[in-house]
């Protein structure tokens, strides 16, 4: 009991500590401006959020045209626009292309061309708007999309959001989700989150010949005020759309033309990504990023040896007794004096009938040493192979490559500007090997784990591993390292307690 | 008083706990803002309703508490979790290795905000980022104090089991690297 409160103590402090930390002047200042600001200016604050309406608005019109859902919407014009549908459908391809406002019409602030494209079948829908360009495997849930300026194919999941879920979510702010999931291609969602509120059907003369036209009236969700209402003018002949005014209450309308080509892009590649453009797998990415879940403690015992890599176990550095019960562990070490005795008697050679001391004579004879009092820590054969490599600030700058270097063939490498992680498909994805820079003295420090025992709850226990300094990240680790610094190699013998 | 006076001065008495609600759990200037707006706008939008409530401002805060989540559950989904932006955290450049450990921490602690139940997580951003006392946050919650201070209990206890094998378990190999560098040996050595 105790020990729970005292645990939860420190989440209290960490909590406190946090929670106090001043913020800067500057950023409060600019925060405080923001709850401030006059309402208008708040619904209109930014770029981006104009920008979102955009892709709100084309996004759904245009996935509208297909979702077969759609027609069971529809009260009054269902066989019509049914007919519509199955029209569509019959093309190979639909695409939109926005066009610039009329003199005096009302226009964002900057026009840029986009383009939508429907696979008739319903099974692609891509985009190319200004830098950006997505096309969504809406079969797979898979989105690629592609940012010229930033010269980056990304590959991701397209995922319905949970933020529907809540009640208080604004209209606006779903705008803005919109954007930024639109920018991982989650168009194939938007209608699930859209309620038809009104629907109807005319006929109108334009330019002397007659078009069926239909209007469908969405709200975003019941919270929010504003209607986005979507006109498209059907040829009669053909029933395909042919025009679709985008008419948004709280921003400027946007007109499309339509046509159906035979051909669309079938790839990202087709809508300008360069086929040698990086590609950042987010999908496969943020499965290594993912928290996980580690296996309930091992009680074990361990000794863990620090040596030279060029004579392990004929000279030690330093040792250090670790013992883990009931997820706690504590680590002692030896006092340094006795170290280096039994250090100078393996020198000479004196350690009983064994032409070579094993780690486990090492361990016995460790044992008879004195040891500081234990400190609880986690750092032990334990842990080396969970480190926590943190999550990077942008995907963009990690890469998952296959450069193999010695010792570990065959290990996924997670690769960012700073830092290295090698992890092993074949053991649970554990950490093997890890360099980083080191911003405390600008060495790129390498731990790399050679060998490896599982315990007998499923974790992973280093046995063997090095650690030093390295010129560049995945470099070998050498006996010595930049500035001659040696490396160090760690033995660990370890006994699991039995339960 | 005209409705959008009294709104205004409301929310200005609890701009401070706003501002570091969204700051604390964002850590991104760009993003407290659009959680802050989106917040202001709820307050705006539903304040026929928040007037009425026994504790507006505690209502307000919550609000504001649920906007900041929200933004967070897309900021983690999006993009790194980390608060470490350039030129958003002016501490960054500091303290290095420390500041980047604190920061692991606190990416933890955001991560595992996310394990909790609504109202568990309500209570705990509104205990200790808002310091509002549980009074207010039982009257935010819907409910007494006592189930708010179990509310709070029950989600440092969760945070503790989740972040469990993350905060105590933080870069074990820079701290064996740190350790290899503080031997003798490479003393010696360097």
């Amino acid at each position: 009991m105790g020990n729970s409160e005292s645990k939860t103590s420190e989440i209290e402090r960490l909590l406190s500590d946090w929670s106090q930390e001043p913020i800067d002047p500057t950023v409060e200042r600019q925060l405080g401006d923001v709850i401030s600001a006059p309402l208008p200016s708040r619904v209109r604050a930014t770029g981006t959020r104009r920008a979102a309406r955009f892709w709100f608005s084309a996004t759904a019109a245009a996935m509208i045209l297909l979702a077969v859902g759609v027609i069971w919407l529809l009260p009054r014009p269902q066989s019509a626009w049914a007919q519509v549908v199955s029209a569509v459908k019959a093309r190979p391809w639909m695409r939109l292309t926005l066009q610039k406002p009329s003199e005096g019409e009302p226009a964002a602030k900057e026009f840029s061309e986009a383009v939508l494209w429907f696979r008739g079948d319903g099974t692609v829908a891509a985009s190319q708007w200004a830098n950006l360009s997505a096309w969504l495997d809406l079969v797979e849930n898979e989105a690629w999309t592609f940012d010229s300026k930033r010269g980056v194919v990304r590959r991701g999941r397209n995922e319905p959001g949970n933020d529907s879920q809540y009640e208080d979510m604004l209209c606006l702010r779903m705008l803005s989700v919109l954007l930024r999931r639109f920018e991982i291609g989650d168009a194939g969602n938007v209608p699930a989150r859209l309620t038809l509120v009104e629907t109807q059907e005319d006929e109108v003369v334009l330019d002397g010949q007659r078009w069926s036209q239909f209007s469908f009236a969405f709200k975003m969700d019941s919270s929010c005020p504003d209607r986005l209402t979507l006109v498209l003018q059907v040829d009669p002949k053909t029933r395909c759309p042919v025009r679709m005014d985008v008419l948004d209450e709280g921003g400027p309308p946007m007109h499309f033309t339509i046509d159906y080509p035979e051909n669309g892009p079938d790839d990202i590649y087709a809508l300008g990504a360069p086929a040698s453009t990086a590609i950042v797998d987010t999908l496969d990415l943020e499965r290594y990023f993912e928290p996980r879940d580690l296996p309930e403690p091992t009680d074990f015992q361990a000794t863990v040896l620090l040596c030279l890599p060029s004579k392990p176990l004929a000279w030690i550095i330093d040792a250090t007794r670790y013992r883990s019960e009931g997820g706690t562990t504590n680590a002692a070490y030896a006092d340094a004096d006795q170290v280096y005795q039994l250090a100078n008697r393996v020198y000479y050679e004196d350690y009983g009938p064994n032409k070579t001391p094993a780690a486990s004579w090492w361990a016995d004879e460790v044992a008879k040493l004195d040891f500081e009092p234990p400190n609880e820590t986690t750092n032990g054969p334990h842990r080396m192979c969970y480190c926590s490599y943190g999550r990077p600030e942008d995907y963009d700058s990690v890469t998952v490559a296959d450069d193999s270097i010695e010792g570990l063939e065959g290990m996924i490498l997670l690769r960012g500007p700073e830092m290295c992680v090698w992890l092993d498909p074949q053991r649970d994805m554990i950490v093997r090997r890890m360099d980083s820079l080191s911003h405390e003295d600008g060495a790129i420090h390498a731990t790399q784990v050679d060998e490896v025992e599982r315990g007998p709850n499923g974790n992973w226990f280093a046995i063997q591993w090095r650690g030093g300094r390295v010129e560049e990240l995945g470099d070998p680790l050498k006996e010595h390292g930049p500035g001659d610094v040696a490396s160090t190699l760690s033995i660990a013998v370890v006994k699991f307690v039995e339960e | 008083m005209p409705d959008n006076e009294e709104m205004s001065l409301l929310i200005e008495r609890v701009k401070p706990q706003m501002i570091r609600t969204a700051w604390k759990l964002l850590g991104h200037r760009q993003d407290a803002e659009d959680a802050l707006q989106d917040a202001v706008l709820i307050v705006h939008r539903r304040w026929r309703r928040i007037r009425r409530h026994a504790n507006p401002a505690a209502f307000v805060l919550r609000i504001c508490a649920q906007a900041a989540i929200d933004r967070l559950r897309r900021q983690s989904r999006m993009r790194a979790t980390s608060s470490i932006v350039p030129g958003d955290e002016p501490s960054v450049a500091a303290s290095g290795a420390k500041h980047l450990e604190r920061e692991e921490q606190r990416t933890a602690i955001r991560q595992a905000l996310f394990k909790l139940s609504e109202k568990q997580r309500a209570a705990v951003i509104m205990r200790f980022f808002q310091d509002l006392p549980y009074v207010n946050i039982g009257a935010a919650l819907g409910c007494g104090e006592a189930t708010a201070r179990k509310h709070v209990q029950r989600a440092l206890a969760k945070l503790e089991s989740v972040l469990a094998t993350t905060i105590r378990s933080d870069f074990p190999c820079h701290q064996a690297v740190d350790r290899d560098r503080e031997s003798p040996f490479q003393q010696e050595t360097s």
